[in-house]
Protein backbone atom coordinates (compact mmCIF):
# COMPACT_ATOMS: atom_id res chain seq x y z
CA UNK A 1 0.00 0.00 0.00
CA UNK A 2 2.77 2.23 0.89
CA UNK A 3 4.80 1.50 -2.35
CA UNK A 4 1.56 2.52 -3.94
CA UNK A 5 1.06 5.38 -2.46
CA UNK A 6 4.68 6.46 -3.18
CA UNK A 7 4.58 5.63 -6.47
CA UNK A 8 1.22 7.54 -7.36
CA UNK A 9 3.24 10.42 -5.86
CA UNK A 10 6.10 10.47 -7.64
CA UNK A 11 4.14 9.94 -10.81
CA UNK A 12 1.59 12.53 -10.60
CA UNK A 13 4.57 15.29 -9.29
CA UNK A 14 6.74 13.92 -12.49
CA UNK A 15 3.41 14.49 -15.08
CA UNK A 16 2.92 18.45 -13.14
CA UNK A 17 6.11 19.62 -12.74
CA UNK A 18 8.25 18.19 -14.87
CA UNK A 19 6.63 16.75 -17.96
CA UNK A 20 3.72 18.58 -18.22
CA UNK A 21 5.95 21.47 -19.24
CA UNK A 22 8.17 19.23 -21.61
CA UNK A 23 7.61 19.24 -25.52
CA UNK A 24 10.54 16.56 -27.00
CA UNK A 25 10.92 17.82 -30.62
CA UNK A 26 7.64 19.14 -31.38
CA UNK A 27 5.01 15.82 -31.28
CA UNK A 28 6.24 14.04 -27.91
CA UNK A 29 5.18 14.41 -24.90
CA UNK A 30 5.26 12.32 -22.12
CA UNK A 31 2.44 11.12 -19.69
CA UNK A 32 3.44 8.84 -16.36
CA UNK A 33 0.04 9.73 -15.45
CA UNK A 34 -1.15 6.97 -18.00
CA UNK A 35 0.88 4.05 -15.72
CA UNK A 36 -1.05 4.75 -12.72
CA UNK A 37 -4.61 4.42 -15.27
CA UNK A 38 -2.85 1.57 -17.05
CA UNK A 39 -1.83 -0.53 -14.37
CA UNK A 40 -3.73 -0.42 -10.94
CA UNK A 41 -5.91 -3.40 -10.53
CA UNK A 42 -9.58 -3.76 -11.89
CA UNK A 43 -12.86 -4.51 -10.20
CA UNK A 44 -16.06 -4.89 -12.00
CA UNK A 45 -18.12 -1.96 -12.25
CA UNK A 46 -15.89 0.15 -9.84
CA UNK A 47 -17.07 3.58 -9.12
CA UNK A 48 -14.30 3.90 -7.25
CA UNK A 49 -11.99 3.97 -10.37
CA UNK A 50 -13.97 6.34 -11.93
CA UNK A 51 -13.94 9.03 -9.46
CA UNK A 52 -9.77 8.58 -9.04
CA UNK A 53 -9.21 8.92 -12.63
CA UNK A 54 -11.49 11.95 -12.73
CA UNK A 55 -9.63 13.59 -9.29
CA UNK A 56 -6.33 12.94 -10.64
CA UNK A 57 -7.54 14.54 -14.13
CA UNK A 58 -8.74 17.56 -12.43
CA UNK A 59 -5.54 17.84 -10.15
CA UNK A 60 -3.42 17.95 -13.27
CA UNK A 61 -5.28 20.46 -14.33
CA UNK A 62 -5.13 22.67 -11.90
CA UNK A 63 -1.31 22.71 -12.24
CA UNK A 64 -1.96 23.12 -15.84
CA UNK A 65 -4.63 26.03 -16.23
CA UNK A 66 -6.80 23.15 -18.44
CA UNK A 67 -10.35 23.37 -16.81
CA UNK A 68 -11.87 19.80 -18.02
CA UNK A 69 -9.39 18.53 -20.30
CA UNK A 70 -7.31 15.81 -18.10
CA UNK A 71 -10.45 15.61 -16.12
CA UNK A 72 -12.41 14.29 -19.49
CA UNK A 73 -9.41 12.29 -20.67
CA UNK A 74 -8.85 10.58 -17.90
CA UNK A 75 -12.40 9.41 -16.87
CA UNK A 76 -12.74 8.63 -20.77
CA UNK A 77 -9.50 6.30 -20.77
CA UNK A 78 -10.58 4.68 -17.61
CA UNK A 79 -14.10 3.71 -18.84
CA UNK A 80 -12.78 2.43 -22.07
CA UNK A 81 -10.20 0.68 -20.29
CA UNK A 82 -12.66 -1.14 -17.65
CA UNK A 83 -14.47 -2.09 -21.38
CA UNK A 84 -11.26 -3.17 -23.54
CA UNK A 85 -9.43 -5.04 -20.47
CA UNK A 86 -12.13 -7.56 -20.49
CA UNK A 87 -12.20 -8.03 -24.25
CA UNK A 88 -8.58 -8.81 -24.42
CA UNK A 89 -7.86 -10.65 -20.90
CA UNK A 90 -11.26 -12.12 -20.27
CA UNK A 91 -13.31 -11.89 -17.34
CA UNK A 92 -12.01 -14.71 -15.34
CA UNK A 93 -8.54 -13.68 -15.76
CA UNK A 94 -8.36 -10.12 -15.32
CA UNK A 95 -10.25 -10.67 -12.04
CA UNK A 96 -7.36 -12.83 -10.94
CA UNK A 97 -5.03 -10.37 -12.22
CA UNK A 98 -3.59 -7.36 -9.56
CA UNK A 99 -1.62 -5.15 -12.06
CA UNK A 100 -2.14 -5.02 -15.40
CA UNK A 101 1.48 -5.46 -15.76
CA UNK A 102 3.69 -6.83 -18.87
CA UNK A 103 4.79 -9.32 -15.98
CA UNK A 104 0.91 -10.34 -15.37
CA UNK A 105 -0.29 -10.16 -19.00
CA UNK A 106 2.80 -10.98 -21.47
CA UNK A 107 4.06 -9.50 -23.82
CA UNK A 108 1.57 -9.52 -26.46
CA UNK A 109 -1.30 -9.52 -24.63
CA UNK A 110 -0.22 -6.38 -22.63
CA UNK A 111 0.95 -4.59 -25.91
CA UNK A 112 -3.28 -5.28 -27.59
CA UNK A 113 -4.28 -4.03 -24.11
CA UNK A 114 -2.08 -1.08 -23.83
CA UNK A 115 -1.51 0.52 -27.10
CA UNK A 116 -5.40 1.94 -27.71
CA UNK A 117 -5.49 3.39 -24.71
CA UNK A 118 -2.74 5.04 -25.25
CA UNK A 119 -3.69 6.33 -28.53
CA UNK A 120 -6.67 6.96 -27.16
CA UNK A 121 -5.42 8.92 -24.55
CA UNK A 122 -3.20 10.91 -26.72
CA UNK A 123 -6.15 11.61 -29.70
CA UNK A 124 -8.20 13.25 -26.70
CA UNK A 125 -5.68 15.18 -25.32
CA UNK A 126 -5.09 16.52 -29.12
CA UNK A 127 -8.89 16.92 -29.78
CA UNK A 128 -9.36 18.51 -26.61
CA UNK A 129 -6.45 20.80 -26.80
CA UNK A 130 -6.31 22.05 -30.29
CA UNK A 131 -8.12 23.82 -32.90
CA UNK A 132 -7.42 21.77 -35.59
CA UNK A 133 -8.01 18.16 -35.11
CA UNK A 134 -7.60 16.53 -38.59
CA UNK A 135 -3.97 17.75 -39.28
CA UNK A 136 -0.63 15.55 -40.02
CA UNK A 137 0.75 17.44 -36.93
CA UNK A 138 -2.14 16.24 -34.43
CA UNK A 139 -1.63 13.10 -36.47
CA UNK A 140 2.15 12.88 -36.33
CA UNK A 141 1.52 14.21 -32.33
CA UNK A 142 -0.72 10.69 -31.93
CA UNK A 143 1.58 8.66 -33.22
CA UNK A 144 4.98 9.31 -31.71
CA UNK A 145 3.37 10.08 -28.51
CA UNK A 146 1.85 6.96 -28.15
CA UNK A 147 4.92 4.77 -29.29
CA UNK A 148 7.19 6.67 -27.24
CA UNK A 149 4.98 6.28 -24.13
CA UNK A 150 4.42 2.63 -25.03
CA UNK A 151 8.10 1.95 -24.74
CA UNK A 152 8.76 4.17 -21.45
CA UNK A 153 5.58 2.06 -20.07
CA UNK A 154 6.70 -0.81 -20.88
CA UNK A 155 10.22 0.35 -19.52
CA UNK A 156 9.18 1.42 -16.04
CA UNK A 157 7.26 -1.53 -15.79
CA UNK A 158 10.29 -3.68 -16.18
CA UNK A 159 12.67 -1.49 -14.08
CA UNK A 160 10.41 -1.23 -10.92
CA UNK A 161 7.98 -3.91 -11.25
CA UNK A 162 10.34 -6.76 -10.28
CA UNK A 163 8.06 -9.65 -8.27
CA UNK A 164 8.97 -8.02 -4.98
CA UNK A 165 7.02 -4.80 -5.95
CA UNK A 166 4.19 -6.93 -7.21
CA UNK A 167 3.66 -8.39 -3.97
CA UNK A 168 3.76 -5.58 -1.94
CA UNK A 169 1.16 -4.18 -4.51
CA UNK A 170 -1.21 -6.70 -3.49
CA UNK B 1 -40.07 4.37 -6.00
CA UNK B 2 -38.49 1.10 -5.54
CA UNK B 3 -38.12 0.07 -9.47
CA UNK B 4 -36.54 3.10 -9.63
CA UNK B 5 -33.96 2.57 -7.17
CA UNK B 6 -33.47 -0.70 -8.23
CA UNK B 7 -32.66 0.48 -11.70
CA UNK B 8 -30.31 3.32 -10.36
CA UNK B 9 -28.35 0.66 -8.07
CA UNK B 10 -28.10 -1.49 -11.32
CA UNK B 11 -27.18 0.91 -13.77
CA UNK B 12 -24.99 3.34 -10.98
CA UNK B 13 -21.48 2.26 -12.88
CA UNK B 14 -22.95 3.91 -15.84
CA UNK B 15 -24.72 6.63 -14.33
CA UNK B 16 -21.64 7.64 -12.35
CA UNK B 17 -19.95 7.72 -15.39
CA UNK B 18 -22.28 9.73 -17.22
CA UNK B 19 -22.65 12.32 -14.41
CA UNK B 20 -18.87 12.29 -14.28
CA UNK B 21 -18.45 12.85 -17.85
CA UNK B 22 -21.16 15.74 -18.49
CA UNK B 23 -19.40 17.47 -15.29
CA UNK B 24 -16.16 16.99 -17.45
CA UNK B 25 -17.15 18.23 -20.49
CA UNK B 26 -19.13 21.21 -18.62
CA UNK B 27 -15.90 22.48 -17.09
CA UNK B 28 -14.21 22.02 -20.65
CA UNK B 29 -16.68 24.09 -22.79
CA UNK B 30 -17.96 26.30 -20.36
CA UNK B 31 -17.71 30.16 -21.04
CA UNK B 32 -19.32 30.57 -18.08
CA UNK B 33 -16.78 33.70 -16.64
CA UNK B 34 -17.70 33.08 -12.51
CA UNK B 35 -16.70 30.05 -13.02
CA UNK B 36 -13.70 30.40 -14.87
CA UNK B 37 -12.55 33.21 -12.93
CA UNK B 38 -12.87 31.20 -9.57
CA UNK B 39 -11.35 28.07 -11.28
CA UNK B 40 -8.75 30.54 -12.13
CA UNK B 41 -8.19 32.09 -8.99
CA UNK B 42 -8.39 28.78 -6.42
CA UNK B 43 -6.13 27.01 -8.84
CA UNK B 44 -3.68 30.43 -8.95
CA UNK B 45 -4.16 29.88 -5.60
CA UNK B 46 -3.15 26.18 -5.01
CA UNK B 47 -0.98 25.57 -7.98
CA UNK B 48 1.20 29.45 -7.72
CA UNK B 49 2.01 28.39 -4.34
CA UNK B 50 3.73 25.32 -5.12
CA UNK B 51 4.69 26.58 -7.99
CA UNK B 52 6.69 29.33 -6.42
CA UNK B 53 8.26 26.88 -3.82
CA UNK B 54 9.18 24.91 -7.03
CA UNK B 55 10.60 28.13 -8.83
CA UNK B 56 12.88 29.03 -5.68
CA UNK B 57 15.09 25.73 -5.98
CA UNK B 58 15.20 25.77 -9.73
CA UNK B 59 15.61 29.58 -9.92
CA UNK B 60 18.65 28.75 -8.07
CA UNK B 61 20.09 26.79 -11.04
CA UNK B 62 19.37 29.14 -13.45
CA UNK B 63 21.16 31.82 -11.88
CA UNK B 64 24.43 32.47 -14.30
CA UNK B 65 21.81 31.97 -17.45
CA UNK B 66 19.71 34.67 -15.97
CA UNK B 67 22.67 36.71 -15.42
CA UNK B 68 23.62 36.81 -19.18
CA UNK B 69 19.79 37.58 -20.01
CA UNK B 70 19.76 40.84 -17.78
CA UNK B 71 23.31 42.16 -18.53
CA UNK B 72 21.88 42.04 -22.32
CA UNK B 73 18.59 43.52 -21.29
CA UNK B 74 21.30 46.16 -19.22
CA UNK B 75 23.00 47.18 -22.48
CA UNK B 76 19.56 47.17 -24.53
CA UNK B 77 17.81 49.51 -21.99
CA UNK B 78 21.15 52.11 -21.48
CA UNK B 79 20.89 52.28 -25.48
CA UNK B 80 17.16 53.39 -25.50
CA UNK B 81 18.09 55.70 -22.21
CA UNK B 82 20.11 57.15 -24.29
CA UNK B 83 17.96 58.00 -27.22
CA UNK B 84 14.92 58.51 -25.58
CA UNK B 85 16.97 61.69 -23.04
CA UNK B 86 17.45 63.08 -26.71
CA UNK B 87 13.92 63.68 -26.53
CA UNK B 88 12.92 66.95 -23.98
CA UNK B 89 9.70 66.41 -23.07
CA UNK B 90 10.08 62.44 -21.96
CA UNK B 91 9.64 62.85 -18.44
CA UNK B 92 6.39 65.22 -18.84
CA UNK B 93 4.69 62.23 -21.58
CA UNK B 94 5.51 59.67 -19.44
CA UNK B 95 2.67 56.81 -19.98
CA UNK B 96 3.81 53.64 -18.87
CA UNK B 97 5.15 52.31 -15.43
CA UNK B 98 6.62 48.67 -15.22
CA UNK B 99 5.76 45.89 -12.33
CA UNK B 100 8.46 43.42 -12.68
CA UNK B 101 7.20 40.00 -11.98
CA UNK B 102 8.42 36.39 -12.30
CA UNK B 103 7.21 33.49 -13.76
CA UNK B 104 6.01 30.70 -11.85
CA UNK B 105 4.35 28.24 -14.50
CA UNK B 106 4.03 28.34 -18.36
CA UNK B 107 3.14 26.43 -20.75
CA UNK B 108 3.65 26.14 -24.66
CA UNK B 109 1.90 23.27 -26.30
CA UNK B 110 -1.61 23.79 -25.98
CA UNK B 111 -3.40 25.52 -28.15
CA UNK B 112 -4.66 27.73 -25.27
CA UNK B 113 -1.70 28.51 -23.21
CA UNK B 114 -1.55 30.41 -19.51
CA UNK B 115 1.22 31.57 -17.87
CA UNK B 116 1.32 32.19 -14.09
CA UNK B 117 3.21 35.42 -12.50
CA UNK B 118 4.17 35.40 -8.41
CA UNK B 119 2.50 39.46 -8.87
CA UNK B 120 -1.03 40.16 -7.96
CA UNK B 121 -3.47 43.01 -6.96
CA UNK B 122 -1.62 43.30 -3.92
CA UNK B 123 1.67 44.95 -6.43
CA UNK B 124 -1.07 46.42 -8.23
CA UNK B 125 -1.51 44.37 -11.50
CA UNK B 126 -4.98 44.51 -12.69
CA UNK B 127 -6.74 42.61 -15.53
CA UNK B 128 -6.20 43.49 -18.86
CA UNK B 129 -2.75 44.95 -18.18
CA UNK B 130 0.00 43.93 -21.04
CA UNK B 131 3.02 41.86 -20.22
CA UNK B 132 6.49 42.09 -22.24
CA UNK B 133 9.77 40.67 -21.69
CA UNK B 134 13.01 41.88 -22.81
CA UNK B 135 13.02 40.00 -26.07
CA UNK B 136 9.53 41.20 -27.12
CA UNK B 137 5.73 40.82 -25.80
CA UNK B 138 4.57 37.98 -23.84
CA UNK B 139 0.60 38.58 -23.39
CA UNK B 140 -2.23 39.94 -21.35
CA UNK B 141 -3.37 39.67 -17.49
CA UNK B 142 -6.58 37.28 -17.77
CA UNK B 143 -7.30 36.66 -14.09
CA UNK B 144 -5.35 38.78 -10.70
CA UNK B 145 -5.93 37.39 -7.39
CA UNK B 146 -3.93 38.53 -4.06
CA UNK B 147 -0.56 37.11 -4.91
CA UNK B 148 -0.81 35.77 -8.66
CA UNK B 149 -1.80 36.44 -12.12
CA UNK B 150 -2.65 34.59 -14.72
CA UNK B 151 -1.00 35.60 -18.17
CA UNK B 152 -2.94 35.05 -21.77
CA UNK B 153 0.03 34.27 -23.72
CA UNK B 154 0.67 35.34 -27.00
CA UNK B 155 0.51 31.66 -27.87
CA UNK B 156 -3.24 31.30 -27.16
CA UNK B 157 -5.86 31.13 -30.33
CA UNK B 158 -8.20 33.27 -28.85
CA UNK B 159 -5.75 36.65 -28.40
CA UNK B 160 -4.76 38.76 -30.82
CA UNK B 161 -2.14 41.75 -30.89
CA UNK B 162 -3.00 44.83 -32.97
CA UNK B 163 0.36 45.48 -34.83
CA UNK B 164 1.84 47.63 -37.14
CA UNK B 165 4.74 46.20 -40.11
CA UNK B 166 7.17 48.57 -39.31
CA UNK B 167 8.58 49.65 -42.69
CA UNK B 168 5.49 50.31 -44.39
CA UNK B 169 3.00 51.37 -41.05
CA UNK B 170 0.11 49.05 -41.84
CA UNK B 171 -2.23 48.96 -39.03
CA UNK B 172 -2.87 44.72 -38.72
CA UNK B 173 -3.34 41.84 -36.07
CA UNK B 174 -0.93 38.89 -35.05
CA UNK B 175 -2.74 35.63 -33.70
CA UNK B 176 -0.93 32.63 -32.99
CA UNK B 177 -2.90 29.35 -34.62
CA UNK B 178 -2.26 26.94 -32.30
CA UNK B 179 0.97 24.87 -34.03
CA UNK B 180 4.79 25.90 -33.87
CA UNK B 181 5.30 28.08 -31.03
CA UNK B 182 7.89 30.09 -33.00
CA UNK B 183 5.46 30.68 -35.97
CA UNK B 184 2.93 33.63 -35.29
CA UNK B 185 0.29 34.69 -38.40
CA UNK B 186 0.40 38.21 -39.36
CA UNK B 187 -3.75 39.05 -39.98
CA UNK B 188 -5.67 41.69 -42.50
CA UNK B 189 -2.51 42.85 -44.40
CA UNK B 190 -3.96 43.83 -47.60
CA UNK B 191 -2.79 42.48 -50.89
CA UNK B 192 -1.77 46.12 -52.33
CA UNK B 193 0.77 46.54 -49.50
CA UNK B 194 4.08 46.63 -50.21
CA UNK B 195 5.82 43.97 -47.72
CA UNK B 196 9.23 42.14 -47.62
CA UNK B 197 10.41 39.05 -45.45
CA UNK B 198 12.27 40.24 -43.03
CA UNK B 199 9.90 43.47 -42.04
CA UNK B 200 9.70 43.84 -38.29
CA UNK B 201 5.94 43.70 -36.86
CA UNK B 202 5.98 46.19 -33.94
CA UNK B 203 2.80 46.75 -31.33
CA UNK B 204 0.77 49.81 -32.56
CA UNK B 205 -0.64 50.77 -29.10
CA UNK B 206 -3.86 51.14 -30.34
CA UNK B 207 -5.10 48.58 -27.98
CA UNK B 208 -4.12 50.92 -24.92
CA UNK B 209 -2.00 48.12 -23.14
CA UNK B 210 1.26 47.63 -24.80
CA UNK B 211 3.71 51.02 -25.61
CA UNK B 212 3.95 51.68 -29.61
CA UNK B 213 6.89 49.89 -30.92
CA UNK B 214 7.54 46.60 -29.20
CA UNK B 215 9.12 44.13 -31.00
CA UNK B 216 6.75 41.10 -31.97
CA UNK B 217 8.46 39.07 -34.97
CA UNK B 218 9.97 39.18 -38.02
CA UNK B 219 7.90 38.06 -41.25
CA UNK B 220 9.53 34.79 -42.55
CA UNK B 221 6.70 34.09 -45.55
CA UNK B 222 4.06 35.83 -47.08
CA UNK B 223 1.53 33.81 -49.47
CA UNK B 224 -0.54 35.94 -51.98
CA UNK B 225 -2.05 33.28 -53.53
CA UNK B 226 -5.67 33.43 -50.91
CA UNK B 227 -8.70 33.84 -52.08
CA UNK B 228 -9.35 36.74 -49.61
CA UNK B 229 -7.91 40.26 -50.12
CA UNK B 230 -5.36 39.54 -47.89
CA UNK B 231 -1.74 38.06 -47.61
CA UNK B 232 -1.23 34.95 -45.33
CA UNK B 233 1.95 36.05 -43.53
CA UNK B 234 3.93 34.13 -41.24
CA UNK B 235 6.18 36.05 -38.19
CA UNK B 236 8.76 34.31 -36.66
CA UNK B 237 8.04 35.79 -32.65
CA UNK B 238 10.92 37.76 -31.30
CA UNK B 239 10.16 35.99 -27.70
CA UNK B 240 11.61 32.72 -26.51
CA UNK B 241 8.40 31.19 -24.65
CA UNK B 242 10.37 27.99 -23.79
CA UNK B 243 12.63 30.00 -21.90
CA UNK B 244 10.81 32.37 -20.34
CA UNK B 245 11.41 33.79 -16.76
CA UNK B 246 11.33 37.34 -15.92
CA UNK B 247 8.79 39.64 -17.26
CA UNK B 248 7.40 43.50 -16.76
CA UNK B 249 4.10 44.28 -16.45
CA UNK B 250 2.93 47.48 -18.51
CA UNK B 251 0.58 49.81 -16.44
CA UNK B 252 -0.87 52.63 -18.62
CA UNK B 253 -1.27 55.38 -16.53
CA UNK B 254 -3.39 57.23 -18.74
CA UNK B 255 -5.52 53.89 -19.77
CA UNK B 256 -9.14 54.73 -18.10
CA UNK B 257 -8.75 58.20 -19.42
CA UNK B 258 -8.51 57.27 -22.96
CA UNK B 259 -11.45 54.31 -22.62
CA UNK B 260 -13.72 57.05 -21.31
CA UNK B 261 -12.84 59.54 -24.32
CA UNK B 262 -13.65 56.68 -26.60
CA UNK B 263 -16.98 55.89 -24.71
CA UNK B 264 -17.66 58.84 -24.76
CA UNK B 265 -17.00 59.50 -28.63
CA UNK B 266 -19.41 56.39 -29.69
CA UNK B 267 -21.56 57.22 -27.01
CA UNK B 268 -22.24 60.88 -29.28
Amino acid sequence: MKNNILLFGILFLLQVFVLNKVLFYQYIILSPILIILLLYKYQKNSKESLFFSFLIGFLIDIFNDSLGVYALTCLIIVYFRNFWVLKIVGEEKTEEINTMTVHELGILQNTLYAIPIIVLFFSLLSLFESDLFFSINNLLFIIISSFINYIFILLFQYLFFDYNIRDEWR
Amino acid sequence: MRNLIKLISLYNYSITFYLLLLISSYFLITENFVLKTKYFNSSNYIAGSVFSAQSRVSEYFLLKKKNTLLEAENKKLKESLTNIRSINNFIENKQYNFIDAEIINNSVRKKNNYITINKGTKHGIKKGMGVISNLGIVGKVKYVSDNFATIISLLNNSYFVSSLVKNSNTLSSVNWNGNDPKILNLLYVPKHIDIQKGDSVITSSFDTIFPKGILIGEIVSINKDTNSNFYDIDIMSSQNFYNLSMVYVVDNILYQEKKALESDTDEK
